[in-house]
């Protein structure tokens, strides 16, 4: 394998694996603060992927003022979304409810949120497949290695944005509280910290990331509606192989992926997805709590 | 109080549900008396996808065409005169929805007839039950299922397995240096097909197939696969069995930005508006591909008119109904050829003599296919358009007749199809 | 949730046996009071629904929560597909292989599988629903993702033919009573007990002795065998399968049925739940563009506001004003025996 083909099938991996990423860092935030396994998470990237499409296609705004107004608008949906349903859910959970009763209930109740969002957004924006121009078209072309400018910046805005979700996480308070809360939300209420606002902030982060996602990615590839319903099952695993609970885990997990992926496809062809599959579940066999996560009952 | 009331409307209705399903307006059932002046009506059944642009635009179509048949007539039958009533019902494009789609319009409806179903997961699910009960079902579907010889009354009116053929003459006559060739399809029944087909289509007029690569159906980053196509160096790629929206896009911008500059051929009409709408116009540059009847230069009247009704009727026009509406002239025909409603005899003489019929998207007609042991009337070869892109224009190329489309598929596989 | 043999008391035992009886007998001439083959044909979809549901509640009655109920329904259905069609076996043959088979499936990767409760298996058991849908649609000898066609009827069994949906009907209610028997018969076991116990505390049925691992593995097992009879009536009723049918959402919709009916009743929760799905969308054919979003919505103020799903719901209020007449009989009685 030449040294061109490697950084070729490096960047393609990175950038496909920087997506999961951001993903999977929502739904584990989602998952660790308010314990709903998002099932809706697909249909929140699908929003964020349209929400800059209205800004950046419809109304001519600058790209990065775009994605920044599809985090926002996709945090508003998410804490209107937690505050609607999951707020009033878990209302009825009380100290003696059993945990898998509490998971499936919100489980279920996201796969509500995604029925209601799935079809809101076709009958909206219509079925037509729609695709935004790259604000950034120039390739790279270095000893014949062709690199899409799109791609660099994709991987670049991701690495900035867990860079500031680890500032936000481990250097504020509000970082503070809200990994407290995902491992005892009895004890920050003891403190006298009033837990709501910080599981609707938690899903409201999740939901930005979500929608960042949707919205870095939209210029690469296009705006579907289903492209909600395709990632999802991509970021369950990914969520799994890196560790439930694990910051640094989710970003290996991504990564691995990502790489198996790219390289997957270039030598082994279409089967390459089934063998990351297998892969996966063969890691967690051995590893039960992923690469990096601790086990969790 | 309130929760329990609320329960009861609610248990009410959903107890009611198959009640209420079942207590649909009877269905008139056709009066034996002959030929009345009153004017009859004929159902006709359609299932197709109402969460995708195919079936969402099929379904404007045929609520566009067939008022307006009716209104000029419609149909006649030993004297007696029918009015088409389309009944269109979602099949979600999955095997279980087309199946119970198909349930409802054969038991619930008593439809005879089936027409213009774009999705091949629920015709093929339907086939079990339109078969036993001698519906009638002229249908779209790239499967090869649709078909197959043990299938007596369905009909494929959609040209995906006849127009690869057609295509490499042309592609010979146009860019007679292209040597090499790269299938990329997606990995499914269709892909795989219809990338095996053009293989073999190729190869009868000297073009080396290099490798057929298949990609997941819901990809959307094609980056991997465009550099894995340049370590092969094709001069002609090929898109057997892709989706003509985004995705097909998304596939020349990856290669566009790997680098390739060869020549790209396409059995299928990709939808410019949604291609366009994620690659530049330079990636598309040398696309032979199959151009909408309606766009041509001089197109036929009734393409015209087609296309100006659509406009008058929905504003922006939009040509991916123009593969499945062929089902619905082809119905008109054969029920004027055969002069019969009864659908076992419309079968009977279809499967045995064939049939031709014209629609907007030019002249269709019935052709066995010997190569898959089917020597019954059952596949469509049709007059077939083709656009070039050359300069950032895409322009008209050519026109294949129907005739020269058959003779050009006898010679790729083999056997009389006529 | 009330333990139902706790035999104390027998009248109501009676009442209940009595209502068995003839909600059987109902099932038992539906067919006959309905004449439309498509209602037949929804209710046959809804009689799989319920098997499938009941393998869900049956993992959820050991807190395990499972998204692969689709994983064995396509390995049922396959398995008996290549058994009948390549190795020319009859269905009533192919059947018991088939049970066989994905038993032996189910005890290898749910030995993997269970090991991990909680979130963890949740996602492995929708990953590995995934797995068996692409691993099929790759393989070329199952006919890969255009699937097979022409699957035939099951061979005739004395007079029956299985040539109408009624023949199907009973088949299908047959194995529905089946596994409603052995279900009831497991609950109300040791094994059911444990069950239990392990949902409410996993550490708990450890100190009482109760290895959770291999109660776990069972229910898995059980479900998974059950799901995979499923799959082998489906393949045989439609005549045609594909992979697509088997999809990871099949699973999610599955779930719904236990949450709707009522998470708590583990036979007929799933029963009231899979019907309730087969028929409101097909009713809701009528709104057509926005039928998957008041479904949602339905969905939503079920979940919301009706806890205990359907069932649990009509108990509650059955319960207030049963107390309520009970307490007027006593009332009438009591002035009754005081006038005399």
């Amino acid at each position: 394998m030449s040294l061109g083909l490697f950084i070729q099938l490096l960047v393609n991996a990175l950038t496909i694996g920087s997506i999961y990423i951001l993903m999977v860092l929502g739904l584990d935030i989602i998952l660790r603060g308010t314990k709903i396994l998002n099932f809706a998470h697909g249909q929140l990237y699908m929003l964020g992927a349209y929400v800059l499409f209205l800004f950046f296609q419809t109304l001519h705004l600058n790209f990065a003022l775009s994605l920044v107004l599809s985090g926002a608008s996709l945090a508003l949906i998410g804490a209107l979304s937690y505050l609607g349903i999951f707020a009033v859910l878990s209302r009825r959970f009380t100290v003696s409810t059993t945990f898998s009763y509490i998971l499936l209930l919100s489980a279920m109740a996201s796969v509500g949120l995604m029925m209601i969002l799935q079809q809101g957004t076709l009958l909206v924006f219509g079925t037509q497949e729609r695709g935004i121009q790259s604000p950034l078209p120039q390739i790279i072309d270095v000893f014949n290695v062709r690199i899409s400018l799109m791609r660099l910046i994709i991987i670049f805005l991701s690495l900035l944005i867990c860079i500031c979700l680890y500032l936000l996480m481990y250097k504020t308070t509000f970082g503070k509280i809200l990994r407290a809360v995902s491992y005892d939300p009895e004890a920050v209420t003891l403190q006298g910290i009033n837990t709501s606002w910080v599981f609707v902030s938690c899903f409201a982060l999740g939901s930005a990331l979500a929608g960042l996602a949707g919205g870095i990615i939209a210029p690469l590839f296009s705006v579907t509606p289903s492209m909600g319903q395709n990632i999802i099952f991509m970021s369950f695993l990914v969520l799994l192989v890196g560790g439930i609970g694990s910051y640094r885990g989710t970003i290996a997990g991504g990564l691995l992926v990502g790489l198996l992926l790219s390289f997957g496809f270039q030598f082994m062809g279409g089967i390459a997805e089934l063998f990351v599959f297998m892969l996966v579940i063969i890691i967690l066999v051995f590893r039960p709590g992923g690469l990096l996560g601790e086990a969790a009952e | 109080m309130r929760k329990i009331a609320l329960f009861i409307v609610l248990a009410i209705t959903m107890a009611a549900s198959p009640l209420l399903v079942a207590c649909n307006p009877a269905p008139t059932t056709p009066s034996t008396s002959p030929a009345s002046t009153e004017v009859k009506t004929l159902k006709v059944g359609c299932t197709l996808p109402f969460t995708n642009s195919l079936g969402i635009d099929t379904k404007k179509a045929l609520e566009m065409i067939v008022p307006a048949f009716n209104q000029a007539g419609g149909l006649t039958v030993k004297g007696q005169k029918y009015n088409i009533d389309v009944i269109i019902y979602d099949d979600k494009y999955t095997a279980d929805g087309g199946r119970a789609a198909v349930e409802r319009l054969v038991n619930e409806d008593k439809v005879n007839f089936i027409i213009c179903q774009v999705g091949s997961a629920p015709i093929v699910a339907g086939l079990a039950v339109t078969e036993p009960a001698n519906v009638l079902v002229f249908c779209g579907g790239a499967s090869g299922k649709i078909i197959s010889p043990q299938n007596k009354y369905t009909y494929g009116t959609a040209t995906w397995r006849t127009n690869l053929a057609p295509l490499f003459p042309l592609l010979k006559k146009n860019f007679p240096n292209a040597q090499t060739m790269v299938n990329l399809s997606p990995d499914d029944e269709t892909g795989k097909a219809l990338a095996a087909d053009n293989a073999k289509a190729a190869a009868s007029i000297g073009i080396k197939v290099l490798e057929s690569i298949f990609y997941p159906r819901d990809t959307q980053d094609f980056a991997p696969f465009a550099t894995k196509i340049m370590s092969l160096k094709p001069d002609i790629m090929d898109y057997p069995g892709a989706v003509a929206g985004t995705q097909f896009g998304l596939q020349f911008k990856a290669l566009y930005e790997a680098g390739y500059k060869g020549v790209h051929i396409s059995p299928m009409q990709p939808n410019l508006v949604e291609v366009l709408a994620v690659t530049p116009k330079e990636s598309m540059e040398n696309l032979i591909s199959i151009m909408p009847a309606t766009d041509i230069t001089n197109p036929a009247e009734m393409a015209k008119k087609y296309k100006a009704d659509w406009v008058a009727k929905y504003g922006e026009w939009s040509s991916a109904s123009l593969n499945w509406i062929p089902a619905f002239y082809a119905f008109v025909e054969a029920i004027n050829k055969v002069d019969s409603v009864d659908p076992s005899v419309v079968a009977a003489y279809l499967s045995a003599n064939g049939l031709q019929w014209e629609s907007p998207n030019g002249k269709g007609i019935l052709v066995k296919r010997p190569d898959l042991n089917n020597n019954r009337f059952c596949d469509t070869c049709a007059s077939l358009d083709f656009g070039l892109f050359k300069n950032g224009k895409y322009e008209y190329l050519g026109t294949i007749t129907a005739e020269e489309a058959l003779k050009a598929n006898e010679t790729a596989f083999g056997g009389s199809w006529k | 949730m009330k333990l139902p043999n706790n035999g104390a008391n027998h009248k109501t035992n009676r009442y209940k046996l009595l209502a068995i009886i003839i909600a059987v007998a109902a099932l038992v001439v539906l067919p006959f009071c309905i004449e439309s083959g498509y209602i037949k044909h929804l209710i046959i979809m809804a009689c799989i629904g319920t098997i499938l549901g009941m393998t869900f509640s049956m993992l959820y009655s050991a807190g395990l929560i499972t998204l692969g109920a689709a994983a064995f329904y396509a390995v049922g259905a396959y398995t008996s597909t290549v058994l009948v069609m390549y190795a020319g076996l009859s269905f009533w043959v192919a059947l018991p292989l088939t049970v066989m088979i994905s038993a032996i499936m189910a005890l290898g990767f749910g030995a993997l599988f269970v090991r991990n409760a909680g979130v963890a298996f949740v996602i492995i058991s929708l990953i590995f629903a995934q797995v068996i849908v692409i691993a099929i649609g790759q393989a070329e000898f199952l006919g890969g993702w255009g699937g097979i066609i022409g699957i035939p009827r099951p061979d005739s069994l004395g007079p029956v033919e299985f040539a109408t949906k009624h023949d199907f009907y009973y088949l299908i209610l047959a194995f529905l009573l089946l596994v409603v028997v052995v279900y009831t018969a497991l609950y109300s076991s040791r094994i059911g007990r444990a069950w239990r116990a392990i949902k409410l505390s996993p550490n708990l049925a450890g100190t009482l002795g109760i290895n959770a691992y291999r109660y776990r593995l069972l229910a898995y097992v059980i479900g998974s065998t059950t799901a995979a009879v499923a799959g082998c009536f489906y393949a045989h009723y439609f005549q045609n399968i594909t992979p697509g049918a088997f999809s990871g959402w099949l699973s999610i919709y599955v779930q719904l049925y236990a949450v709707l009916g009522g998470l708590e009743f583990y036979i007929l929760g799933p029963a009231i739940g899979a019907v309730i799905m087969t028929f409101v969308p097909e009713y809701l054919r009528v709104v057509k563009e926005i039928e998957p979003i008041i479904t949602g919505i339905l969905l939503l103020i079920i979940i919301l506001f009706f806890p205990g799903g359907i069932l649990g719901t009509i108990r509650n209020s059955a319960n207030v004003s049963f107390e309520g007449f009970d307490a007027r009989v006593k009332k009438i009685k009591a002035s009754l025996t005081g006038k005399r």
